[in-house]
């Protein structure tokens, strides 16, 4: 598979996601700097193996974060626990990686399930920075929308 | 899955990792309430489970301790360690353990098969920062000690419903 493919896939996902369960329209563009967001902000991960191995990952402040538990949830963003946000974060991330499996499946013409996915887990603080620890391939789209900018992450390798 | 055995058999494996490969012996500390790392400089090397059983297990520890494992893995002085090396030497340590915490598992509780496959390592690095798993109330956590410096491991593994 090309890089160009796999970016391709990994917009289209997210496109996807995010159309159906947050209610927003966004468009991504491939993104090849250090992820950096000031102040307090999330990274829900799902980690996958299988035929194909790896993990997705979606880097956002805080603020966006609330907008995106307060459209999934039908709830004023300010009315949200952190809890709901991180839930609702990590439900993102989940539904990423799965809608990615499906693709990642047509691409590769199979059938079989290429991957597993592991539990999501959320990070939440100020002055973290997370590395994915692999000789793998890394992805990185950046999306732009009216609420602020997002970081979708992908790292994939083949068993 | 009782919290209990998953606590013993995790203990186990980090213990064997960490003397084994790393030469420091290990100890059990008693639970506390007060966060671990309050504000300080901390790693967290975590790994997810996947397959029929799904999971994750972290291991969180403070710089000082991450610098030490390092340098015994890379048999490398401290002060010639890079950042990255310390990303990547964490991220090596959790996967030792989930791979020695699955053989244990399949072993024990799954008649032999491979009860989960693991997916890459993620090392987070950061001073003021949480982690969750979602769906999980509570993590088991354990935490223990090495060269005086202790270190917490957290597991969550569960059955994937049919």
């Amino acid at each position: 598979m090309d890089e160009n493919q796999i970016i391709g896939d990994v917009m289209k996902t997210t496109e996807t996601v995010f159309k159906s369960m947050v209610f927003m329209d966004v468009k991504g563009q491939k993104y090849e700097e250090e992820i950096r967001i000031p102040n307090r902000h999330l990274t829900a991960m799902v980690g996958f193996a299988g035929a194909y191995m790896g993990l997705t990952a979606i880097h956002c402040s805080e603020t966006f974060a609330r907008c995106v538990g307060g459209s999934m949830l039908s709830m004023d963003f300010d009315k949200l626990s952190q809890e709901d946000v991180r839930d609702a974060l990590g439900e993102i991330a989940n539904m990423i990686a799965g809608h990615y499996k499906a693709r990642l499946a047509e691409s590769v013409h199979t059938e079989e399930q290429v991957f597993e996915q592991s539990v999501p887990s959320v990070i939440c603080g100020e002055d973290y920075v997370t590395h994915a620890v692999t000789d793998a391939p890394r992805y990185c789209v950046l999306f732009d929308t009216d609420h602020g900018n997002f970081y979708i992450e992908l790292a994939l390798k083949k068993a | 899955m009782n919290d209990d055995i998953l606590k013993t058999l995790v203990v186990h494996s980090t213990t064997e990792v960490f003397e084994k490969m790393i030469t420091l012996h290990v100890r059990q500390e008693a639970a506390q309430e007060e966060a671990l790392f309050n504000g300080e400089m901390h790693v967290c090397a975590t790994i997810g489970f996947a397959g029929e059983w799904h999971g994750f297990l972290s291991l969180q520890c403070g710089e000082d301790l991450a610098y030490q494992v390092t340098s015994k893995l890379l048999v490398t002085d401290m002060a010639d360690l890079e950042k990255a090396d310390v990303w990547d030497a964490m991220g090596e340590v959790v996967n030792m353990i989930g791979g020695r915490f699955k053989a244990i598992f399949a072993e024990s509780y799954n008649d032999g098969h491979e009860a989960f496959k693991m997916s890459l390592p993620t090392v987070i690095m950061g001073s003021n920062y949480s982690l969750v798993v979602v769906g999980s109330d509570r993590i088991p956590e354990t935490i223990l000690q090495a060269d005086g410096k202790k270190f917490l491991i957290k597991l969550a593994l569960k059955k994937v419903e049919a």
